[in-house]
């Protein structure tokens, strides 16, 4: 009979723990993504209290308008720079961990500019990378390396490298930290035995550090992938009417402007989907690759 | 036993705490109602209530301040709060969840939806001969949102500079702007900005596609063509001008980072001569006295008349929803004609009654302008535009930056504006 009670009591118990979680996780998160995809297939304009229905109407839409398109491929700048921004992250974590002396110190000047708010990282580098008088151009130069002094921010084949770039300078410190945090799971003995048998430093890292760190490296690469297809901070922060020509445009700065620019909800509601859809479809060929690569 | 003790007070106390939130929001309005004990005169006792007007100008919360206790004194048992945001966008979700405050702007609505969430303004003694724009926020008869004051534009520039150049007189034929240009170039200053990276102070050029089109009209009726940019239209004339002055070299040699943030500093140090803007933009020079910022009519050609565009302003509303429709009311009338605001921002008073003291405005209007009026948009262009997501800065930004090949860009836009008309209709 104990027993039985017992039980009712443990499940009457988890029930009301659970009811306040599970009402906030619905209404915020599972009913407005039901209401995402409802919208997805309406003309809703966000102020009429009716709501007409059109089918596939939005999704046809979406993949008929070139500049969509052209804004997925503003993103892929951002993932290549990503890329680039957890190979630092990495070198940096295993440079960091070893017995430098200062370390602590570098680690938090690497780690600072994630402290710092996007937008007024972007109004700064506005500023140091403005064509005619910014910091950079000026002094490349005055170091007579004026020909590398290109338009950042205006010229279509490097703006989206600049942003990606804003995006490493402000996260790098962040991934570096978790790796740091992974490297250190990393028992010291295998680095010991390994030198006793010869290894070199580059061997070390190929045989030891990748292979325990794995999914750490899995998880930055998914961070990477979602940020560079989400990445809006930085080039809606410097056009927010759009870039001109739509230059910098990305999928996400697209979206918030149908929907709140040009009214039309149902319509951004689907680029929603369809970016999930493309988010979900990526992620899983990359993890695809990724178990491959690894033995 | 003692578990469900707790549970059950747990569960008591978070009941009784939203009950409480849930009853805050009946409260708000009771506050500022009636304390005063002055004598009824002309009826103000009957105006009543707190009320709550949302304005954009975030810079200017003290004189705001200032206009509401005048208000307040002028109708003493009434008082308004007015709250500042710097974006009105959130306004659109707050009218449909039904919390939007009492006065406001209104640029969400489309026509038809008027009636459902605002109060008719028939009764403010305001009529066609009175009042700029009236009747344009208007459904079937009756009048929803009055216009707050209109945008005239024209070219800023910086009268220290000008004197510094050489330039002794405004410019009123085109030959004696691009003379004046001219001779800031040669001074070293940057004759006049783009601020292409902005994009939105571009429209202000359409006041060229206005005096082309000489119908207040033309800007609706580009619902109706199936290529509203080409260089024949009203549009294609004012992109050619523009064009002029990109070619005699009067503008950045990299226009897409042209800032007008920027821009707007380095007018007030002296680095720039002129920028084609409106009279908003009057106050917005930094780092100059405020004297020493003028205002001229743009001319367009050498008949010694410039020309500028007039467009509407902000349109006020009263929302259906209100608890005090008479305060807010007078609230609304009191804005229009006592307030002054109209010379802190330095537009036009709509109102015929009151005339603007602002010095620049003068100055302005004594140039002579003509005076092409916009009308607001219609419903069809609205839904043409946000179907097209074509926005007349960004084809102006587009054709500045491909000046050399503007066909390209004219005919990109005009398919994008065809194929939206063939899906709205």
């Amino acid at each position: 009979m104990n027993t039985t009670a017992h039980r009712k009591q443990k499940l009457v118990l988890i029930a009301t723990f659970l009811l306040i979680p599970v009402l906030l996780l619905g209404t915020f998160t599972y009913y407005p993504a039901v209401r995402l995809l409802q919208l997805s297939f309406s003309s809703w304009d966000g102020i009429n209290p009716t709501i007409h229905y059109v089918g596939w109407d939005n999704y046809r839409d979406i993949f008929k308008n070139r500049d969509n398109l052209d804004a997925l491929w503003h993103n892929t700048a951002y993932l290549i720079v990503g890329l680039l921004q957890m190979a630092l992250a990495l070198y940096f974590a295993i440079v960091l961990s070893g017995k430098i002396r200062g370390r602590k110190a570098f680690r938090s000047i690497l780690f600072l500019p994630y402290m710092l708010n996007s937008v007024a990282i972007s109004f700064m580098f506005q500023y140091v990378l403005s064509y005619d008088d910014g910091a950079l151009n000026q002094s490349l130069r005055h170091l007579g390396l004026g020909v590398l002094a290109m338009k950042w921010l205006s010229d279509p084949h490097i703006v989206n490298f600049t942003f990606g770039f804003m995006n490493l300078w402000k996260y790098m410190g962040f991934m570096m930290v978790i790796f740091l945090g992974a490297l250190q799971s990393i028992p010291q003995d295998i680095y010991e035995a390994a030198e006793i048998d010869g290894a070199n430093a580059w061997q070390k890292f190929r045989r030891i550090t990748l292979p325990n760190i794995r999914k750490i490296v899995e998880l930055c690469l998914f961070l990477n992938l979602n940020g560079a297809l989400a990445s809006f901070e930085f080039p809606f922060s410097v056009y927010p009417l759009g870039s001109p020509f739509g230059i910098a445009d990305t999928v996400v700065m697209r979206t918030l402007n149908t929907a709140f620019k040009f009214s039309s909800y149902g319509l951004a509601s689907a680029m929603g989907i369809v970016l999930m859809l493309i988010v979900a479809v990526l992620v899983m060929l990359q993890r695809k690759l990724v178990v491959r690569r690894e033995d | 036993m003692q578990k469900y003790l707790k549970t059950g007070i747990a569960l008591t106390a978070l009941a009784a705490i939203l009950s409480a939130c849930g009853g805050n929001a009946g409260n708000a309005g009771n506050k500022g109602a009636s304390a005063g004990t002055g004598d009824a005169s002309n009826g103000k006792a009957d105006v009543k209530g707190k009320i709550v007007f949302v304005n954009n100008r975030i810079d200017l919360t003290d004189k705001l301040k200032e206009i509401a206790a005048k208000f307040h004194e002028k109708y003493p048992n009434a008082s308004v709060e007015i709250q500042t945001m710097k974006d009105l966008a959130p306004l659109k979700v707050r009218l449909t969840s039904g919390d939007a405050p009492d006065v406001m702007y209104n640029n969400v609505t489309t026509k038809d939806q008027l009636p459902q969430f605002f109060l008719p303004l028939d009764d403010l003694g305001f009529n066609k001969d009175n009042m700029l724009f009236y009747g344009t926020a208007s459904y079937d008869g009756k009048v929803y949102g009055i216009d707050e004051g209109a945008y005239l534009t024209g070219v800023l520039y910086n009268k220290q500079v000008f004197k510094d150049a050489g330039i002794d007189a405004v410019p009123k034929t085109l030959d004696e702007l691009f003379a004046a240009l001219d001779k800031l170039k040669a001074k070293g200053v940057l004759p006049m900005g783009s601020m292409v990276k902005q994009i939105w102070p571009l429209t202000n050029w359409t006041t060229v596609a206005a005096a082309a089109a000489n119908d207040p009209d033309f800007m609706n009726k580009t619902a109706d063509s199936d290529a509203p940019f080409s260089l024949d239209t009203p549009y294609g004339k004012e992109f050619a001008f523009i064009k002029q002055f990109i070619d005699k070299g009067y503008m950045e040699k990299d226009m897409a980072s042209s800032d007008w943030d920027v821009l707007r500093k380095e007018m007030g140090a002296g680095k720039v001569g002129m920028l084609m803007l409106a009279n908003y933009g009057i106050g917005a020079i930094e780092g100059t006295d405020p004297a020493n910022v003028g205002f001229f009519p743009l001319p367009i050609d050498n008949s010694g008349t410039p020309v500028t565009m007039l467009t509407n302003g902000f349109d006020i509303v009263v929302n259906k929803k209100t608890k005090y429709p008479e305060a807010a009311k007078a609230f609304v009338k009191y804005w229009l004609e006592e307030s002054n605001y109209e010379d802190l921002i330095g537009i036009l008073p709509s109102y015929s009654g009151k005339k603007s003291t602002n010095p620049q405005l003068a100055e302005f209007l004594a140039s002579h302008p003509k005076q092409y009026p916009i009308n607001p948009a219609t419903d069809a262009l609205s839904a043409v535009a946000n179907k097209s997501q074509v926005q007349i800065f960004n084809v102006a930004a587009a054709a500045m930056l491909s000046s050399n090949d503007m066909q390209s860009v004219i005919d990109k836009f005009n398919k994008q504006w065809a194929d939206a008309r063939a899906a709205v209709k």
